[in-house]
């Protein structure tokens, strides 16, 4: 099985279309609703190749998410990328700030997806 | 008698002068008494014009009340002085009927549920368009799964077209290898034909020297009774010689039986070996000529079975890169799905702002009937929509907004950011 990508988002259908789009490319995806069932997951010890989260979310936003991940020492170097509508530069620039590895708006083809995927995901 | 109220704002009527004219009527007026009034009630009076002007101001309002009166009965006289005066009233800001009020409050009322019902229709659409896409995904999705079975079935016969390659590969080596092995069969057919053609004159050669063996008993057998008559002659002397004769006779006669019979055996065997080696070499020939034939036919069936099979591994490659770009296209597909998630966060924010909206109006329908009321909000509907610019999430928010409030440049400087960033 191919690399495995976690991914994080309150929107049923956009969790539904990304992950198709993944395993149809030969990924294992993993999924949560939202930024506090992820971490819950994580530190329950699900060991992803990927993080893919959206900014905002109920219960704990992508941005919390990240800074929460980034200190978990497992986690440290794990390549996490943002996929939002979010268009404020300085949320982004929070993102870069946490220890985000990109930033993506969304909608984003699934080819250019992938692309990205293949740059920060070694070995993919 | 109505009472008066002092709502914010005023209602205009339908059948009035126009409030400036009527305003400069009652400027008018007010002068005309202001000048008139030291003739009136003498100079030098401190409240003489004070007066005057509150005096106009009740006679005012008496005749408004008046005109009001007529007005609720149709009386046509009461249009003149309603014209004049309410334009009047309206100059002094806060006087409106409260009929009028409570008529337009009433109709506010139902702003609520009208709000309610477009919020209602709005999750409506949220809901059918989730479904749909949902649908969208669920289907492409299934494209990829038959997709894949079909790559793992041509997978299979790429693997059973390629061992079809390698034997016919294979089938045409060993043609070839027959068709070597034939003509050296030939060969050897012939020179084992040569030889037993030699062995067959050998044996045939052997005739003469039984002929001769024969003919060399024949004399022994003469000499034989020669020896006889001799012996006979000879008397008793000859009895041992006439035996010896009689015995060289009867060798002669055994060698001359042999001789015939190895004549006869000779004669059979040459003709045997002529008639195998004859059948033989002709078996041999109709042999060869069979498996030449079928070399033959091989051939041309080995050349179409490898053409067949490298056509087969073309169509299969062809299939195979097909798959590969339904599968991009596929994913094209599952990201313009996307559109629905950006669809479904503006219509949710459109609901807010109209629930946003609805309360607010119930709130100032409640106010407005109050008597107590100051005419003072906790916000206002235009502070409302210009908070709402912070709250927005995308650049396209932010620009219709801008956009719908006659912002001279809306925010373009964020829609420009790239989509993908990596850090």
């Amino acid at each position: 099985m191919g690399k495995k990508i976690f991914l994080v988002d309150d929107s049923a259908t956009m969790v539904m279309s990304v992950k198709a789009g993944l395993e149809m490319n030969g990924f294992s995806v993993l999924t949560a609703g939202d930024g506090q069932e992820a971490l819950e997951r994580l530190q329950g010890g699900l060991k992803p190749d990927l993080i893919i989260t959206d900014i905002n979310m109920p219960r704990m936003g992508g941005l919390e998410l990240i800074g929460h991940v980034r200190a978990m020492p497992a986690f440290r170097f794990l390549p996490i990328l943002t996929l939002t509508t979010e268009s404020d530069a300085a949320k982004r620039d929070s993102a870069k700030r946490l220890g985000a590895t990109g930033w993506l708006v969304k909608p984003i083809g699934g080819p250019d997806l992938i692309k990205v995927i293949r740059q920060v995901l070694p070995g993919s | 008698m109505p009472s008066l109220v002092f709502p914010r704002h005023t209602v205009a009527s339908h059948h009035t002068l126009p409030r400036p004219v009527a305003g400069l009527i009652v400027l008018v007026l007010i002068a005309m008494l202001w000048t008139a009034s030291p003739l009136l009630l003498g100079p030098d009076s401190p409240l003489t014009r004070l007066r005057i002007v509150l005096v106009a101001l009740v006679l005012i309002a008496v005749t408004y009340w008046v005109g009001l009166g007529l007005q609720s009965r149709a009386q046509p006289a009461a249009l003149p002085v309603v014209m004049l005066i309410e334009p009047t009233i309206a100059l002094v800001p806060g006087l409106l009927p409260v009929e009028a009020l409570q008529l337009v409050c009433a109709d506010m009322a139902d702003a609520r549920p009208y709000i309610e019902n477009m919020c209602q229709q709005i999750d409506g659409v949220k809901t059918d368009v989730e479904s749909g896409v949902m649908g969208v995904i669920t289907q492409a999705a299934a494209m990829n799964v038959e997709s894949l079975d079909q790559m793992e079935r041509i997978r299979k016969s790429v693997e059973s077209g390629r061992t079809l390659t390698d034997a016919t590969a294979s089938l045409s080596r060993i043609v070839a290898e027959l068709e070597g092995q034939l003509s050296s069969r030939l060969i050897e057919l012939q020179t084992n034909s040569a030889r037993i053609d030699g062995i067959s004159a050998e044996v045939g050669s052997l005739r003469p020297m039984v002929a001769a063996i024969s003919k060399i008993a024949d004399h022994t057998n003469l000499l034989s009774v020669n020896a006889m008559i001799e012996a006979v002659r000879a008397g008793a002397a000859g009895t041992a010689f006439e035996v010896v004769a009689a015995g060289v006779r009867k060798l002669s006669e055994q060698t001359t039986t042999v001789a015939a019979e190895v004549a006869t055996r000779i004669n059979s065997a040459a003709d045997k070996i002529a008639i195998e080696t004859s059948r033989t070499v002709r078996d041999g020939e109709r042999a060869a000529q069979d498996l030449r034939l079928l070399i033959l036919q091989l051939s041309p069936m080995n050349e179409q079975l490898s053409n067949g099979s490298r056509s087969l591994l073309d169509v299969i490659q062809g299939v195979e890169q097909g798959h590969h770009e339904m599968i991009v296209r596929l994913s094209h597909v599952l990201g313009h799905v996307q559109f629905q998630d950006v669809m479904r966060q503006r219509l949710d924010q459109v609901q807010d702002a109209m629930q946003e909206m609805g309360a607010h109006l119930e709130d100032l329908t409640t106010s407005a009937i109050d008597r107590d009321w100051d005419g003072q909000m906790d916000a206002s509907l235009y502070s409302r929509l210009a908070g709402h610019r912070n709250t927005y999430v995308m650049a396209s928010q932010v620009s219709a907004h801008d956009t719908a409030l006659g912002r001279a440049e809306p925010v373009a400087t964020q829609a420009a950011a790239p989509a993908i960033q990596l850090f």
